[in-house]
């Protein structure tokens, strides 16, 4: 990797962890024609590969590229790294997805995918990945511009200037 | 700023230093009483330590001691710990609060000869009306900056408001301006001026919105009669055998053991931590709990009718920019039954940043539909659905014997279940809100469920008889007469309005009680 590629990897990633140890994983992506890497160091390469599809289907958005959602694998992966029992629960939850549909879970389709996910969504391990990319992945500051969030205000004197009553579509009279 | 000796038993102690703990610690010392204000929470700095990020500020200002739920609201299944959005922090929830400082009407202080006998409801009117009320809250709106009044200027309105008044006029809305704000609209009382930040919630990082933070804790500090000490988490209140309370055991900074003497004890922690902290120091001659022989402590919880509507357009719209609650319509405030409630609410705007948007516009939710919402995040208008709900007994702030909090004691257990009041009075605002960004175009509008309660009221309430409620009409204990109650757990009934600017006039009036009362050597 170039260190181009790093540095983006780690700013990307910056709100949302990265341990990366001598015996970690990477795997290797591309964002906008650059290389990037998801790093994980507890659970193994099938297992991130299938949290990974099974991220951009819990909440889909195209405009997304992938490096958003293993974000949020690596956050997971850090908790794996810290508690042997988060570390089963997502081998097991991501092993209970390969079985369950009619190849391994990242290789299904999108409609294939939802309905296995809709038959766990009830288990913990579903809302243990559901509930830590619910702040992992819309509190990434990388990730507010895609929705145009602008994020702190403070630093730029806040919207009095900048737009707080611009708005200009509305109908002029009331009726 | 005094330091006063953990044995001098002549201070008055007040416990938090929010609306109510703040406001009256700096009335006391403004009057020469001596007073040690006990915040549970750490003192921030609103320049250096705010940020504006939701999640930071959530970790470093909400109370997030334990807490357990029951009942068939649906934050017992979604947020079971966080029953509450309030904050451990010098200032209290004063930081977290929107600024919307309205007064309640005159028929909300007589909920139940207004209203009449609705089954279920524990309805009673307030032992003070309106009136008796004016002159503080007058004085209330002074000390704030309140916007509209004593000829201060409103805001201007920012995107979120122009799309609320706009569909609010098309459907016959006559009441709709940028509210009555403690929000300062120039400078003011050594305060900045409005720069349009948005993150409100998040402690306004200009000091513009009134906070107790860096008013009134600053103005008391100023007085040689006022003493503040952060994180000293209060756990017992203490007694004599004639009955009257003598001190408080707090656990300090260290993690070490306090007992403060006091000649008065104000209790003004919100209305999940007063009640559990007078339950939790009941003692063999109060074996319910102190200031309970009504059995009235912790019941008839209220958290407000409360929803919201956000509505997608097909144009940009970015709500968040500028103040979060700068906009109401108070059209639907009036009681008028005819509607199929008792009771009135307002519409007020409200936006969230893409972190809490994510968490709250329909908890537990995933999947394409979801996410195409949070798609239409920039394009979104917002508004917050507020009103009175009913006093319930079986809502209440108990003991959970089961769960011990870091310093051993029984944590507090919030149990809610809506009334049928409140149920058809949010139907009735999710629909006129509907109705509003309707008028003006929407795609889409989407029904927010209740957020985790900002309005916390009513555990503690007041009563002109003893057997009706904790504390009489200055908020004090009918049992005990040196034990006061100075937060929003005193309501008798919760209005329609934010609470704040009523919390602080009742904070003002029992200030001038307690040292008429001092002076004749009657407490």
């Amino acid at each position: 990797m170039t260190t181009t590629t790093i540095s983006r990897r780690c700013f990307v990633k910056a709100s949302a962890m990265t341990a990366t140890a001598a015996f970690s994983l990477s795997l290797i992506g591309r964002l906008g024609g650059q290389a990037w890497a998801m790093t994980v160091k507890a659970i193994d390469a099938t297992t991130a590969d299938t949290l990974l599809a099974m991220c951009r289907r819990v909440y889909p958005h195209d405009r997304l590229e992938d490096v958003f959602y293993a974000a949020c694998v690596e956050g997971l992966d850090a908790k794996a790294a810290d508690s042997a029992d988060a570390k089963k629960q997502l081998t097991d939850g991501a092993a209970m997805l390969n079985k369950a549909g009619s190849k391994a879970f990242a290789e299904l389709g999108a409609d294939e995918q939802l309905a296995v996910l809709k038959g766990i969504e009830t288990t913990p391990f579903f809302q243990t990945v559901r509930g830590n990319m619910v702040t992992a992945l819309y509190g990434n500051s990388e990730v507010w511009p895609k929705f145009g969030y602008q994020g702190p205000s403070y630093p730029y004197g806040g919207y009095l200037e900048r737009g707080f009553n611009d708005i200009a579509w509305l109908p002029k009279e009331s009726r | 700023m005094a330091n006063f000796d953990l044995n001098d038993h002549s201070v008055v102690v007040v416990i938090g230093s929010g609306a109510g703990g703040g406001v009256l610690s700096n009335q006391l010392a403004q009057k020469g009483i001596k007073t040690v204000c006990l915040e549970a929470g750490k003192r921030l700095d609103f320049v250096d330590d705010f940020v504006n990020d939701e999640w930071k500020m959530f970790s470093m200002t909400a109370w997030l001691d334990k807490r357990t739920t029951s009942g068939s609201w649906r934050l017992a299944k979604d947020f079971p710990n966080l029953p509450a959005w309030i904050c451990k922090t010098v200032g209290g929830t004063t930081l977290h609060w929107a600024g919307a400082s309205l007064r309640f009407h005159e028929h909300e202080f007589k909920a139940r000869s207004t209203y009449g006998d609705i089954q279920g409801a524990n309805l009673l009117d307030w032992p003070i009306t309106l009136q008796d009320l004016e002159p503080y809250y007058a004085k209330a709106e002074d000390n704030m900056g309140v916007t509209r009044t004593n000829g201060i200027p409103g805001l201007p309105g920012n995107n979120n408001f122009k799309v609320l008044e706009a569909g609010a006029k098309r459907v016959g809305y006559k009441q709709v301006h940028t509210g009555r704000m403690a929000i300062n609209s120039e400078p003011r009382d050594d305060r900045n001026s409005c720069h349009q930040l948005g993150f409100c919630f998040q402690g306004c990082k200009m000091g513009a919105k009134w906070s107790t933070l860096y008013s009134d804790i600053v103005k008391a500090e100023e007085t040689d009669k006022f003493e503040l000490r952060p994180q000293s988490h209060v756990v017992k209140i203490e007694h004599d055998d004639s009955g009257k309370v003598t001190g408080v055991v707090y656990f300090d900074a260290d993690g070490k053991s306090q007992r403060q003497k006091a000649r008065i004890v104000c209790v003004a922690g919100n209305t999940i931590e007063s009640p559990r902290l007078l339950l939790n120091s009941a003692s063999s001659k109060f074996p319910d709990g102190l200031a309970n022989s009504s059995g009235q402590v912790g019941k008839n919880y209220m958290r407000h009718m409360t929803g919201s509507v956000y509505a997608v357009f097909e144009k940009p719209v970015h709500m968040f920019r500028g103040t979060t609650m700068a906009g109401v319509v108070l059209d639907e405030a009036h009681n008028d039954p005819s509607r199929g409630f008792v009771g009135g609410y307002e519409m007020e705007t409200l936006s969230l940043g893409l972190p809490f948007m994510g968490a709250f516009l329909d908890p537990g939710s995933w999947g394409p539909e979801f996410a195409g919402n949070m798609d239409a995040y920039d394009h979104m208008a917002g508004m917050w659905l507020v009103g009175e709900d009913m006093p319930q007994e079986g809502n209440a702030v108990t003991l959970n014997t089961d769960v011990k909090d870091q310093y051993g004691m029984p944590v507090p257990n919030v149990h809610f279940d809506d009334h049928d009041n409140d149920i058809a009075m949010r139907n009735h605002a999710y629909k006129q809100g509907s109705a509003v960004y309707d008028a003006v175009g929407a795609v889409k509008t989407i029904h927010t469920p209740p957020y985790p309660s900002t309005h916390n009221l009513g555990t503690n309430r007041m009563s002109e008889k003893p057997q009706d409620g904790v504390v009489n009409k200055w908020g004090q204990s009918h049992d005990i007469a040196n034990l006061f109650v100075s937060d929003g757990s005193v309501f008798t009934t919760g209005g329609s309005e934010n609470p704040t600017l009523t919390i602080v006039a009742l904070a003002f009036r029992q200030a001038d009680y307690i040292a008429d009362q001092m002076a004749k050597n009657n407490i």
